[in-house]
């Protein structure tokens, strides 16, 4: 999926309009980078991981336990896409 | 939604209920002035399989879904009278023995699962600190890698069960960077060196359900300690909550129907003024908020417990069930007290002891106020995307909405 870039883009752009439109994004849009550090600036908190794993598993019909819901995993946008396209890639081999 | 149960778990159900005649109802009084944890009774729960519940049968468990499982716990309110020895038992299978059946390795499950669902070994989860109780990301216990095991540092209060537990899932902090994603989950034996248990904390009711201070001075665990990944502690923690939310309370599902029946048959043989005092209207009409209160809880109940069996549970919806059964087991047990007058004040019936257990329900497990601050923060969620209003159906999983 992450070969030619196109789920990549979709995976950041659709998270990115989640924490603009459910979480209230209060920044300037241009500042949610890829990179952007959600936990350090507190976008995501330990419980809006949690609702968030629900909108991944609805949304990439990836399979999403808590022991996923490290730093790892959702520190930025570009981490939970190199997560979700993990998973995918997980649930395909099996 | 589905609450049918099938012949296993009916069957189940009816064995539960057969606890009745051993649960020796008529010493619960005495045994909430003792305060004593009753480990007989808790051997009499273990025998019909309450204390693994929810565990997969190969860990010894019965392996109950969401329905079967609610189903099991609201029979238990109808024939036990002792809400403190529910209460040791709902802390212990979901804040220690279905975290440890869910995340556990399996090295950690064949270690602890059988013994906790055989009754010879007790859970409790030691999170809530001094000044991390709702907010429970705010803890400063910590735990550091030793590049063999962990050192614990801390001291944990409010922990259900610790005079009397045998091992303790304990939250920690192992990195201070990562605020609440920095926190890591430990199983921790009883008498490891370093972990204190400290005397009883004195409480308004649920007396045979010990609580205590457990404090780390040093405390080594071993790697094998840690239950799921370094740093899933609060997604971990989280995750614990909203299934203790949707069944710690279960059994009062039982109960609220007992206060409902009994309140109503003392109001139709009660005669003051030549008739039976539910023929007045202030009776009557508590008589009528409990059979609506008994009603509503259980429809919470069973739907918390079809929500889980769909795999599929947010925080908020597992808040409005421990919210809704918790005051309706409040209002409920104040009006069985009004019922009765006097006799209801007096210790005799066991009414004023309900009350105060009751009160401890809109405490534990997230107070009534945390609960109300989920389920709106969910509702305003809903709002910024521009759904507000129409909220989830209730008969759809949320996977589907």
């Amino acid at each position: 999926m992450s070969d030619n870039g196109t789920k990549t883009s979709s995976v950041q752009e659709d998270i990115r309009r989640y924490i603009i439109d459910e979480l209230g994004w209060a920044g300037e849009r241009d500042t949610l980078t890829d990179s952007y550090n959600l936990i350090d600036n507190q976008v995501l908190d330990s419980l809006s991981v949690v609702e968030f794993s629900v909108l991944l598993e609805q949304r990439y019909h990836v399979e999403v336990t808590a022991v996923d819901l490290v730093y790892e995993n959702f520190h930025s946008l570009g981490a939970i896409d190199a997560f979700v396209t993990r998973k995918q890639q997980q649930a395909v081999a099996s | 939604m589905d609450f049918a149960l099938n012949e296993v778990a009916d069957a189940y159900v009816h064995s539960v209920r057969r606890l009745s005649a051993r649960l020796r109802n008529d010493e619960a009084g005495a045994r909430d002035l003792d305060g004593c944890f009753p480990r007989d009774l808790w051997a009499e729960l273990a025998k019909v399989g309450l204390t693994g519940l929810p565990v997969p049968a190969e860990y010894g468990g019965q392996g109950a879904g969401g329905v079967a499982t609610v189903a099991a716990l609201a029979a238990l309110g109808e024939v036990c009278h002792d809400n403190g020895l529910m209460f040791a038992l709902g802390a212990h299978l979901w804040a220690c023995t279905d975290p440890i059946a869910t995340y556990g390795t399996d090295r950690q499950r064949q270690r602890w699962l059988p013994g906790l669902c055989d009754g010879t070994l007790v859970g409790a989860h030691a999170a809530t600190e001094a000044e991390a109780g709702s907010d429970a990301a705010a803890i400063v216990t910590t735990a550091r890698h030793t590049g063999t095991g962990w050192v614990l540092n801390g001291a944990k209060t409010f922990v259900t069960n610790a005079p009397v537990a045998d091992v303790f899932l304990v939250t920690a902090v192992t990195d201070g960077s990562r605020g609440a994603m920095g926190i890591s989950t430990f199983l921790a034996p009883r008498g490891t060196t370093g972990l204190t248990v400290g005397t009883p904390i004195g409480k308004s009711g649920l007396h045979s359900a010990p609580m205590a201070e457990v404090s780390f001075d040093g405390c080594e665990l071993s790697d094998d300690a840690l239950l799921g990944t370094v740093g899933a502690g609060m997604p971990i923690f989280t995750s614990a909550m909203t299934r203790e939310r949707l069944f710690i309370l279960a059994p009062v599902v039982g109960v609220l129907r007992r206060l409902a029946d009994d309140s109503g048959r003392y109001a139709g043989q009660r005669r003051q003024f030549g008739r039976p005092i539910a023929e007045f209207g202030a009776v009557s009409d508590r008589i009528a908020e409990m059979r609506m209160r008994a009603t509503s809880a259980e429809l919470f109940a069973y739907w918390g417990g079809w929500l889980a069996d769909t795999g599929r549970v947010r925080p908020d919806q597992a808040a409005m069930v421990k919210l809704h059964l918790s005051e309706a087991f409040l209002a409920s047990a104040l009006d069985a007290v009004q019922v009765h007058g006097g006799h209801g004040y007096a210790t005799e019936l066991g009414l004023e002891r309900m009350v105060r257990d009751a009160m401890g329900a809109r405490a534990y497990s997230g107070t009534s106020d945390i609960q109300r601050n989920l389920i709106a923060r969910a509702g305003v969620r809903f709002g910024r995307a521009g759904t507000a209003g129409r909220g989830p159906s209730l008969a759809t999983p949320v996977a589907d909405r």
